[in-house]
């Protein structure tokens, strides 16, 4: 028995489901019925949520299947073995570049919609430096504080879920989820697409591996992870388009947002309850942006082992800023996200599959 | 390096607890809790189509549209609660602005007033039935949907008239005229001659769906607000075609399954007799074989009880019963097909839903025939609604008789 029992380096399968669920809910939920009914018309979206749904738990078994072959090593070992230091050294690069995409994008994705219903006059610049601030004080530590900090905040935003869930209750209206079953296959697949980009984020689980103690329960924790967010899209999508049918949905920027803007209890305060949503909801996005930036370090810091881990901070916070920054309008944005998408897919599903694809045929194993 | 880390949390310190950027102390902030919408002169306003087209209108500085913010002075409403109130000043104030756009009246009132309008809290928004009727509705309402500040349960009324005068009213029951307004338009489970509330989200839904609808009325009554009646708006262009008469609100709410209670006064062996309706629940049936000539039965299946009587009927009879029962489902047959006829004929608008049913229930069908439904061949029209009504008397009240 140890003195103080989490004053290792290490995370149980507890923890590898929270940080997958985590990882995965965040900017995208506040989108993505419109993202959906803007292909599908109709209430047949939740067939593209559940396809989506699929295709991320087979690959996130992809990514856990992968990572169990190697375990207590991250992303750069394990190509290394696979390929060799070059290629590794190159795709654990790209990797970074990818997270650092990615937490420029969560930042100004907070950035922009806290301004859109919160901040009216602060401006966007501001509250990103802020946020930034805030996800490096977070970081500057250790790695597992931030996985540690899943666990904390993750109830409390499917919690927040929950109520705005009961709250938007008295204006569901069963009869707009009809009719159903009148889009055809096209229309489910694209927007399956759509689906899928939200399901992203479990490919970080790669370089969280080195700190998983007990990997054998990996897959199984990963998939239970994934499948949070699943339940957590299927009944934001069921109730958005129950309060304000199909037509509203395609044509509201956050219908999510807005679904904690119809809520209207008598008595004041809940008059505003999406400020108290959006104060929780960025919990979310925080521990999304500091995992993403965490990764980033703990990727720069496989390949150049000798630079300390707080002047990578120092270097790429800067960096990072002037990314978050660079889309001038909301459609930059958009397409910023899109970029975003598409090199996420390549990370969580093209690479981790060749990856294991090649382990399998060549066998190759870390040490056990 | 320590030195250099001491200056940086200083400076954090300084930028991160100098406050908020946003931050308006709720004292200082104009509370707008209803807007009305007027147009200033019958010549100057065009029918929306032909506003692009005359170019010369835009610059004309003095604007077509007038639009009244009522803001709540909150002093005034905490003085008067005690008897001492010297001054006892009106607890709203009015401000009245013109312009071309929402949005520069809006900003214009900013200039009235030394509270800056804040529009979160807007409960209610008026709009004449002139503007109604020139097609300005959808395009008035744009703000009201697309502004972050607004929320999707603002009530929307037309109001017959103009409605800047409904925002002066005084009533003795509450202090300020929109809160007055706004707490009748929310008695419609007692009186079915009101149409339901229309929130602006349920106006961005008919908007976006195409589809005709009807919005609740207001006017005033000889100095007294009454909400009652409905806004007949078409499909087509979006503009206000015509009224409905407080039955005819009566039937469409049958029709539309939204009554939450009411009255239906009845004649019985030469007597008056109030049934109360408690509940009502509508069901739609369509027969497609021939689309162009659609057949639909709405059945109407309703509960009451039997509210005052004038003359001691034996109301413990069956017999009686079931006559009171006949007679009231004959009243609601009545009302429904009233209104059925005035919207297929006089406005040829499907307010009653009969539309989204088919949409909702008979998709494949209603792709075809969608386009011809209230334009080009108006098979809505043309179709026949036929209207059962079943009623249940359930209680007699708690005395058998009164007098004898």
């Amino acid at each position: 028995m140890k003195p103080f029992e989490y004053n290792d380096q290490e995370i149980g399968q507890k923890e590898v489901l929270f940080l997958v669920a985590n990882m995965v809910i965040g900017f995208g939920v506040l989108t993505l019925p419109r993202s959906i009914v803007e292909h599908t018309k109709s209430f047949d979206g939740w067939i593209s949520i559940c396809i989506g749904g699929i295709i991320a738990l087979f690959f996130t078994w992809v990514v856990a299947k992968l990572t169990m072959r190697f375990p207590k090593k991250n992303f750069y070992e394990i190509s290394s073995a696979i390929l060799n230091k070059y290629i590794g050294g190159i795709l654990t690069f790209l990797f970074a570049t990818y997270s650092i995409l990615f937490v420029s994008y969560e930042m100004r994705g907070v950035a922009s919609i806290s301004q859109l219903y919160l901040f009216d006059k602060t401006p966007v610049e501001v509250i990103c430096l802020v946020f930034l601030l805030v996800v490096i004080y977070g970081i500057s530590g250790e790695s597992i504080v931030i996985l540690r900090i899943n666990l904390m905040f993750l109830p409390i935003v499917l919690f927040i879920v929950f109520v705005l869930m009961i709250m938007n209750l008295g204006y569901f209206e069963l009869k707009n989820l009809k009719p159903f079953f009148i889009s055809n296959w096209k229309e489910i697949a694209t927007a399956s697409k759509e689906t899928v980009f939200s399901f992203l984020g479990f490919e970080f689980l790669l370089f969280y591996n080195a700190f998983i103690n007990k990997p054998k329960n990996t897959s199984k924790s990963a998939l239970m992870g994934i499948s949070i967010p699943l339940v957590l899209y299927l009944t934001v999508f069921i109730f958005v388009i129950g309060v304000f049918g199909v037509d509203v949905t395609s044509n509201t920027l956050y219908p999510t947002a807005e679904l904690a803007k119809q809520v209207e209890v008598p008595g004041g305060f809940f008059e505003r309850f999406e400020s108290l949503f959006f104060t929780i909801w960025v919990m979310t996005l925080f521990s999304t942006a500091a995992m993403a930036f965490d990764i980033t370090l703990l990727a720069l810091g496989a390949i150049m082992k000798k630079v300390k881990r707080m002047h990578f901070i120092f270097i790429l916070s800067p960096i990072i800023y002037l990314i978050a920054m660079s889309p001038q309008n909301i459609l930059e944005v958009a397409s910023f996200g899109k970029v975003i998408s598409y090199t996420g897919i390549v990370f969580s599903m093209v690479i981790p599959s060749v990856l294991l694809t090649i382990a399998l045929i060549r066998g190759v194993k870390g040490d056990v | 390096m320590y030195k250099c880390s001491k200056w940086i949390t200083i400076f954090c310190i300084g930028f991160l607890l100098s406050g908020c950027w946003d931050q308006v102390e709720s004292e200082e902030r104009g509370y707008v809790i209803g807007v009305a919408l007027d147009a200033i002169e019958n010549q100057r306003l065009e029918d929306i189509e032909q506003v692009k087209e005359d170019s010369s209108l835009q610059n004309q500085n003095e604007g077509r549209f007038k639009a009244t913010y009522q803001l709540v002075v909150t002093s005034a409403l905490q003085s008067s609660g005690s008897s001492d109130g010297q001054g006892s000043g009106d607890a709203f104030l009015n401000l009245t602005s013109t312009g071309n756009t929402m949005f520069t009246i809006t900003r214009d009132i900013a200039k009235q007033t030394s509270r800056a309008p804040y529009l979160e809290h807007i409960k209610v928004i008026i709009m004449s039935e002139e503007l109604a009727r020139k097609g300005y509705f959808s395009k008035l309402l744009d703000i009201f949907l697309r502004d972050h500040e607004m929320r999707r349960a603002t009530k929307v009324l037309i109001s017959k008239g103009e409605a800047l005068e409904l925002f002066q009213t005084k009533s003795k029951i509450e202090k300020l005229p929109v809160i007055y307004i706004d707490s009748i338009s929310e008695n419609t489970f007692k009186n079915a001659e009101m149409l339901p509330i229309t929130t602006t989200g349920d106006v961005h839904a008919f908007l976006l769906s195409k589809k005709s609808f009807a919005i609740p009325t207001i006017f005033l009554d000889d100095q007294n607000v009454k909400v009652e009646g409905a806004a007949v708006f078409n499909s087509e262009n979006q503009k206000m075609v015509g009224y409905l008469t407080k039955e005819e609100t009566e039937g469409l709410n049958y029709i539309r399954g939204d009554v939450k209670g009411g009255v239906i006064e009845i004649v019985i062996d030469g007597q008056r007799m109030a049934v109360e309706i408690k509940e009502a629940k509508r069901k739609f049936h369509a027969d497609l074989s021939n689309s162009d000539h659609v057949k639909v039965t709405v059945n109407i299946e309703a509960e009451g009880n039997v509210g005052e009587t004038f003359e001691g009927l034996d109301l413990l009879n069956p017999k009686m019963i079931s006559k009171i029962e006949k007679e009231v489902a004959k009243n609601i047959e009545k009302l429904a097909e009233d209104v059925i006829t005035k919207t297929q004929e006089d406005y040829q608008a499907d307010i009653l839903g009969i539309g989204s049913y088919l949409h909702q229930d008979h998709y494949q069908t209603w792709n075809k025939i969608k386009k011809d439904w209230e334009q080009g061949e108006h098979i809505f029209s043309k179709s026949n609604i036929e209207v059962k009504a079943k009623v249940k008397v359930r209680n007699i009240g708690v005395n058998i008789e009164s007098n004898k």
